[in-house]
């Protein structure tokens, strides 16, 4: 039987999760190595966020365990097919966090916050992908970024790094 | 570019639910977080990012950004309309001046230049200076050759960091001491520019200690002279040669000559692509897994240099004997199958050769050219042009002992009317029909009499045969049919064997 944790949410609310999915985040796994754990789990992320965080957690398990469990013959195939279900999981998870950002920039803090390297690398990929190849408009109007140069300011920037502006 | 002096009316976009949405969360989010983004940037956009707002301008210069990338790529669009685009060339300058001199370069690993314009050996020189700090794992640089000699920095000769290493540029190493160069370098991609003094690489692979991969690439520029490599590498295990010659030389026409010297007892696999037929002179691969063999030209030579193209293919593949894996394009079957096909095509420069029929006859094509014995190949492809090449397949087979499956792939459609087509059944039986062949895929099948002869050869003769797939380009339904039913009551040498049709299969070439 797989051991479980209670995770409690910054709203006071409460996941159980198994223990393989959790240790994922070194910051959990070093609480629970330091007896922090006996009772439930105080983290500082909302319960939408950790939901999100325990989803992408999940996926990640199941990958690693179906892994371990193939054996040679066949496995190319097998592999292909598992490739092409996590991208297609990958992708929707994506879309999901591109049409809220709100969520996307909480799940950034948490995943920095509870040391997920894989899903910080996943969402600074993502936020890099939006961001590549925009002109510094676009990308303050995706963001809400306010221009705070002066003028004179952004003239200098625009002939120093003009390259960088080419479309 | 453009900047809105007002931001407030562009943030009116987005406010379409509440408040909330006004919000710039981005650039809340701590330094470590941004910084990291940027790493996901390429170094363009990175920098760009410094024109967004005070809060971004200088994020990136303490980024430590691991991929350092400048490519003038875009200059491709402004040289059609401007020959001569200095100003975007000058802003190409500037920019990389300054990322340069304002990064942070402690913990750049790979650094890639492109540069399509010309802007100087020295300018060259001086930013790979730069960039090739002590950490640098990977290099790659293509320049065109107008930019003069470039040279490598000399603390990237010893770098214990360095893996990769992609030259495409006029690049000479300096590799004339005794002393051991690139001593971690496993991957090396090398495009040969200077082909008169082509000696040096050869060197160069000798001193690599830890070279794995060698990704050799050239054009043949000059149709005179000759010219020899040599890849002499016991730690080689990955080999790709690809040499090509312009559409408008034709290779019979011209006396020059490539041979490539392969001394690499550890190589698994081999690529091998020409479109002249080099001289390969390949010994001593004894693992070899996998072997990859496109060379030759589509069309036929003449008898004068005909026998010696066709003996090129032979001694190749004496040197890959031992292989496991093997594809032979349609090409290459084509100089191996040059005597019969040139028979065909002129018959009257082979009036002296009297016996016609004996086409298929292994001693008779053993008198013009010897394959080896393929004792440990279990996977075998073969591409075929035309036709006549189909004739080399008997003795192929005669000497693929072991094999287990065999791929036959039309590379192009056949539009040869062939009434005289001299195919003989091999005698005796292929071992590895009577033992071993189980599965064979047939592509780019379009029922031609000839492909029916070999197909029903194969199956009323191979005896462990489990499967046979036959893959047909686009075919008239009845015609489709009858096919089918051909083949389907066709006597099989082996009870289990399945037969399977796919149809609608387009034609592949080799590449």
């Amino acid at each position: 039987m797989a051991i479980m944790y209670a995770l409690k949410s910054s709203d006071n609310e409460i996941f159980e999760v198994e223990q393989k999915v959790i240790e994922q985040s070194e910051t959990i796994k070093k609480m629970i190595e330091d007896g922090a754990a006996t009772g439930e789990i105080p983290l500082q992320v909302s319960s939408k966020t950790l939901a999100k965080v325990l989803e992408w957690c999940k996926q990640r398990q199941h990958k690693t365990v179906e892994n371990e469990n193939d054996d040679n013959k066949g496995k190319r195939k097998k592999e292909r097919d598992e490739d092409d279900d996590i991208k297609e999981w990958e992708n929707k998870f994506s879309d999901e966090l591109k049409a809220d950002k709100d969520v996307l920039f909480d799940l950034l803090l948490a995943s920095n916050y509870l040391d997920l390297p894989a899903l910080l690398s996943f969402l600074c990929q993502l936020v890099a992908d939006m961001v590549a190849g925009k002109m510094p408009e676009e990308i303050r109007r995706m963001f809400n970024i306010e221009n705070d140069f002066t003028p004179e300011e952004e003239k200098a920037i625009t002939a120093e790094h003009g390259w960088a502006f080419q479309p | 570019m453009q900047f809105s002096p007002d931001q407030r009316t562009t943030k009116k976009f987005q406010s379409n639910e509440d408040e909330d949405e006004d919000v710039d969360v981005i650039s809340n989010l701590p330094d470590e977080i941004l910084h990291k983004i940027l790493t996901f940037l390429p170094t363009k956009h990175a920098v760009a990012t410094t024109a967004l707002s005070r809060r971004w301008t200088n994020l990136w210069t303490t980024a430590f950004l691991p991929h350092l990338e400048f490519n003038d790529l875009t200059l491709l669009h402004t040289i059609r309309s401007n020959p001569n685009p200095t100003h975007e060339q000058t802003l190409f300058v500037n920019f990389v001046n300054n990322v340069l001199r304002l990064s942070n370069l402690a913990k750049v690993t790979t650094f890639t230049l492109t540069c399509l314009g010309s802007y100087g050996s020295s300018c060259i020189n001086s930013w790979l200076r730069i960039a090739c700090t002590n950490n640098i794992t990977e290099l790659d640089i293509y320049v065109n050759f107008d930019n003069g000699p470039i040279r490598l920095p000399a603390i990237v000769y010893i770098s214990t960091s360095l893996v990769v290493l992609k030259l495409n540029a006029n690049v000479k190493l300096d590799i004339n001491s005794d002393q051991v160069c690139f001593p971690s370098l496993k991957i090396l991609h090398i495009f040969v520019y200077n082909q008169e003094d082509d000696d040096w690489t050869g060197e160069l692979y000798r001193r690599c200690p830890a070279l794995e991969d060698l990704f050799l690439e050239g054009q043949v520029l000059d149709t005179y002279g000759k010219v020899q490599f040599h890849v002499c590498s016991s730690t080689l295990k990955r080999l790709k040669i690809e040499f090509s010659l312009l559409d408008r030389f034709c290779s019979f026409e011209y006396s020059f000559d490539y041979s490539f010297l392969v001394s690499a007892e550890n190589l698994e696999n081999l690529d091998v692509f020409d479109n002249f037929l080099a001289e390969y002179n390949v010994a001593n691969l004894q693992v070899l897994d996998r072997a990859n063999i496109c060379i030759g030209h589509p069309s036929l030579p003449a008898k004068a240099v005909g026998f010696l193209y066709a003996n090129r293919a032979f001694e190749f593949l004496e040197g890959i004997s031992h292989v496991r894996f093997l594809s032979l394009s349609g090409c290459t079957i084509g100089a191996l199958s040059y005597i019969n096909e040139a028979k065909l095509e002129h018959p009257d420069e082979f009036a002296d050769d009297s016996d016609d029929d004996q086409y298929g006859d292994v001693d008779r094509w053993q008198s013009y050219g010897i394959l080896p014995t393929f004792n440990f190949l279990t996977n075998l492809e073969l591409g075929f042009r035309n036709f006549r090449s189909w004739t080399v397949l008997p003795y192929i087979l005669q000497c693929s002992p072991n094999l287990e499956f065999l791929a036959l792939k039309k590379e192009i459609p056949d539009n040869d009317m062939c009434n005289r087509w001299p195919w003989k059944e091999p005698e005796p039986l292929p071992k590895c029909m009577l033992y071993c062949l189980k599965e064979i895929d047939v592509k780019g099948f379009e029922g031609k009499h000839y492909e029916l002869t070999v197909v029903e050869f194969l199956l009323k003769n191979a005896q462990v045969l489990q499967r046979m797939a036959i893959y047909s380009p686009p075919l008239p339904l009845d015609e489709e049919m009858m096919l089918h039913k051909t083949i389907y009551e066709h006597p099989r040498g082996s009870e289990t064997c399945q037969v399977k049709f796919f149809s609608n299969c387009l034609f592949q070439p080799y590449r």
